[in-house]
């Protein structure tokens, strides 16, 4: 009999709730100011898009497959809550699986189901489309990511988050790693449906596999991404970041710092940079992250033997 | 009841609206634009997205049908208006505003009405030009709509090929009249919409009698009736205030839903041309819902894709003002254009502020378009700068210098935007394109924030742009399609004489 972690589920819960409002939040006060409007009236932006999506009825589309639909809604939300679970937000994380970055990986690839899923339901061409779109992005950005995610758990000598935060306590591995760095962030975009890597979601095809969701669906997949991006950057910070170590706070709250401080990165991203089309991007992905990432776990390995 | 009122105040800080323009209704659906942002609404990219609709200058009937259609899409709380002359643009605005918050009941009758004259009498040139169809209360009669805060004429129905092929012709399948406002008809209009209303009140009855929720014709009716708020239909008014009593009854909520989804599905056979999936005009096998399922095709590279149809305009953010084109897409590839209907094009006397504008303008929506949003706020600044103070002040504030060149400077956009639909010198010669096309979307985009480009380059004959769009879009993908599309702007260099005094008007 398995006794449940209440604490550690409540703190988990709570990290990943304020990380995701806080991405929330800090989008809506970047989208008012460049709107020319004081960016405190749009840190509520998110508050209010939740009031209106709680009242706004559920729309249905003509031979919808409801199921499948329904199934990628909540696919958005349970993947990044099966992301936290392996994060060490106090001493250990809520589930301190041997295999976390294989978990992690594993439920990153389950966004691939869900978006394809959101494209596929409503049986609508903008948002098959869109999943048509997802999937392409998914192809250049997933493998580089696999192998980003492969270096931290090389180094460390373990798939445990809580021994690779353990391998970071002399120096963290962003500052040996930047490209995996780089490529993970790339990847948590991806997987959110985030600013240049959201194109299955671009006004260019009328919002994509948003385009035929409204009401609590609606609500629910902007919240995924917000949960995705929040979950993304708390497992970047474990990885990349030295987790919860730093002087004085508690780990949990250090381990907050640093999850905020990549998420403003992303925000901030979103604003500055266009939408990356699949086809170039797919580019990107083989034929420069590919081989970057590559090189980058090739270091890693060297300096991992050479300790020895 | 409180929290749903909590909740309605929290959301109607973010309307999203979905925009339409009509015909010569530039400069209306941009201030439109303007007030809607300065309100901290949104822009919405899709029916389900939106909240509220807008229609500026809903005409000619391929529009207005389009709108009917679409708002019948919009999932409610929802809301329309149309809008005419944009002294009238605060007042519509607060009102889309209140019917969003008060939804389900109904706006006063009457008020909405009174306010906007020229709203009311909307559909009298249509009237004048396509006398009322006989009602026919068939199954075809299904009205869109459940009585809720619809603002302006109710749905109607046309067959998907009908709204195809004839759409254009203005031909309509209503099975309501056109809106019976009274005083403002003239007198051969009357008599027949005063048949009509006998007609609707036995039907409201056995509709009473009856006591189906989904009575055909039923839910176009009552918004419609509200709206033209006709004081000696208090037995109608009364009516429709039960309708929103049982609305807010819990248990009648899941059926209201129901019912809604039904809507959707018979508004779906409609209009899938805008957002779903069909098999379109050679459909031969029907599928669930009697629309055929998509067939497979082979892509260019010999893998079997999806071939969807799908209708482009007139209601899509982004998309230039009355364009329809109706795509045959293999997966995402464009493989076919038909273009049903030519962009509303700006006339060549229009002043070169408004070409100036007008071309601000695209580039915005080129650049919302590939997204690049910040980018795309600050052109519209400009656009709007250009159209309230005049282009010179805003070449002299140098709102519109700067632009080109921190596009131009913006490394990922070229890198995204080069090489698509490239247009060289010699097709420009040979099909008679304008100059200002040749390059590609990245060049043209450029060319379109500089102030100082001639305009005159831009000239071209009526129907050169429908010509010009199957030989450019085949073979891309639906999205690089659509910011092709963007970066074509054209100024017709015939107008019809016609045209002058509307536009003079609108300005």
């Amino acid at each position: 009999m398995v006794v449940p972690d209440w604490s550690g589920l409540a703190l988990t819960a709570a990290m990943l709730l304020v990380t995701a409002s806080a991405a929330a939040g800090l989008e809506g006060a970047l989208a008012a100011r460049a709107a020319g409007r004081p960016a405190r009236r749009g840190l509520g932006a998110a508050w209010a898009e939740t009031a209106r999506l709680l009242r706004q009825r559920r729309r249905s589309t003509l031979a919808a497959d409801s199921l499948l639909w329904r199934a990628g809604v909540a696919g958005l939300v349970v993947a990044p809550l099966l992301m936290v679970a392996v994060v060490p937000w106090g001493r250990t994380a809520l589930v301190d699986s041997k295999i976390g970055v294989v978990w992690f990986n594993a439920a990153d690839v389950l966004v691939w189901a869900a978006v394809w899923l959101l494209g596929w339901g409503p049986n609508s061409a903008w948002s098959l489309v869109g999943g048509y779109r997802f999937l392409a992005g998914a192809l250049a950005y997933e493998l580089p990511l696999m192998f980003a995610l492969t270096a931290p758990g090389l180094a460390a000598g373990s798939l445990r988050l809580s021994d690779v935060v353990a391998a970071q306590h002399s120096v963290w591995f962003v500052v040996w790693m930047p490209v995996a760095f780089v490529v993970m962030c790339l990847g948590v975009a991806g997987f959110s449906v985030w600013g240049p890597l959201s194109p299955a979601a671009g006004a260019d095809v009328a919002g994509g596999v948003l385009a035929e969701l409204s009401g609590p669906d609606r609500l629910l997949v902007q919240a995924g991404r917000y949960l995705l991006l929040g979950a993304g950057s708390a497992v970047a910070a474990v990885l990349f970041l030295g987790g919860g170590s730093g002087p004085l706070l508690p780990g949990w709250a250090w381990l907050l710092v640093k999850t905020v401080l990549v998420l403003v990165g992303l925000v901030a991203l979103r604003r500055r940079l266009p939408l990356l089309r699949p086809d170039r991007f797919m580019e990107l992905g083989w034929l420069v992250l590919l081989p970057a990432t590559l090189l980058q776990l090739l270091v890693v390995a060297l300096v991992v033997v050479g300790r020895r | 009841m409180g929290l749903n009122r909590l909740l309605a105040r929290a959301g109607a800080q973010r309307l999203h609206v979905l925009l339409v323009e009509g015909d010569e209704a530039f400069v209306l659906r941009a201030a439109a634009e303007r007030a809607c942002l300065a309100r901290g609404w949104v822009l919405a990219l899709s029916p389900a997205d939106a909240d509220v609709m807008l229609a500026c200058r809903p005409r000619p009937a391929v529009v207005s049908d389009a709108v009917d259609v679409v708002f019948s899409q919009l999932p409610g709380p929802r809301a329309r208006a149309d809008l005419w002359h944009e002294r009238h643009l605060e007042a519509v605005l607060d009102q889309l505003h209140a019917s969003y918050l008060s939804w389900p009941s109904a706006p006063t009758p009457g008020r909405g009405a009174d306010a906007y004259p020229e709203a009311r009498d909307r559909h009298r040139p249509g009237t004048a030009q396509h006398p009322i169809a006989p009602p026919c209360h068939d199954s075809h009669g299904h009205m869109p709509g459940n009585g809720d805060g619809d603002l302006s004429a109710p749905s109607k129905h046309s067959h998907p090929s009908e709204h195809h092929a004839q759409a254009a012709a203005g031909q309509r399948h209503s099975a309501t009249p056109e809106p019976r406002v009274g005083p403002v008809h003239s007198p051969q209009t009357q008599s027949p919409e005063h048949a009509e209303h006998g007609m609707q009140d036995a039907e409201k009855q056995e509709h009473d009698n009856s006591g189906q929720d989904m009575h055909p014709g039923h839910g176009g009716r009552s918004p419609h009736d509200t709206q033209s708020g006709h004081g000696d239909h208090s037995e109608q008014d009364a009516h429709s205030g039960d309708d929103d009593a049982e609305n807010d009854d819990p248990e009648n909520a899941d059926d209201m839903d129901d019912a809604h989804s039904g809507h959707e599905a018979h508004s779906g056979h409609d209009m899938h041309s805008m957002h779903d999936m069909q098999s379109g005009h050679d459909m031969n096998m029907a599928g669930p819902g009697g629309v055929a399922l998509a067939s497979g095709v082979p892509d260019r590279d010999g893998l079997e894709m999806d071939r969807l149809h799908v209708q482009l305009g007139p209601v899509l953010a982004s998309w230039p003002a009355g364009l329809v084109v109706w795509c045959t897409l293999a997966g995402d590839v464009v493989t076919q254009v038909d273009v049903v209907q030519p962009a509303f094009a700006q006339p060549q006397w229009a002043g070169r502020d408004l070409l100036v504008a007008v071309r601000l303008d695209a580039a915005a929506q080129l650049l919302g378009l590939a997204g690049a949003d910040a980018a795309a706020h600050q052109v519209r600044a400009a656009r709007d700068t250009v159209l309230v103070r005049g282009r010179r002040t805003a070449t002299a504030s140098g709102l519109v210098d700067g632009l080109s060149r921190s596009v131009e400077r913006t490394p990922l956009l070229r890198w995204s935007l080069r090489g698509l639909g490239i247009v060289s010198a010699a097709a420009a010669v040979e099909h008679g394109w304008p100059q200002d096309w040749v390059g590609d979307v990245h060049s043209r985009l450029l060319h379109l924030l500089d102030p100082l480009a001639p305009l005159e380059a831009g000239l071209v004959e009526d129907g050169v742009v429908a010509g010009a769009l199957p030989v450019l879009l085949n073979g891309l993908d639906v999205a690089a399609a659509r910011l092709v599309v963007a970066s074509l702007v054209a100024q017709t260099a015939n107008p019809a004489a016609d045209r002058i005094a509307p536009l003079r008007a609108a300005r």
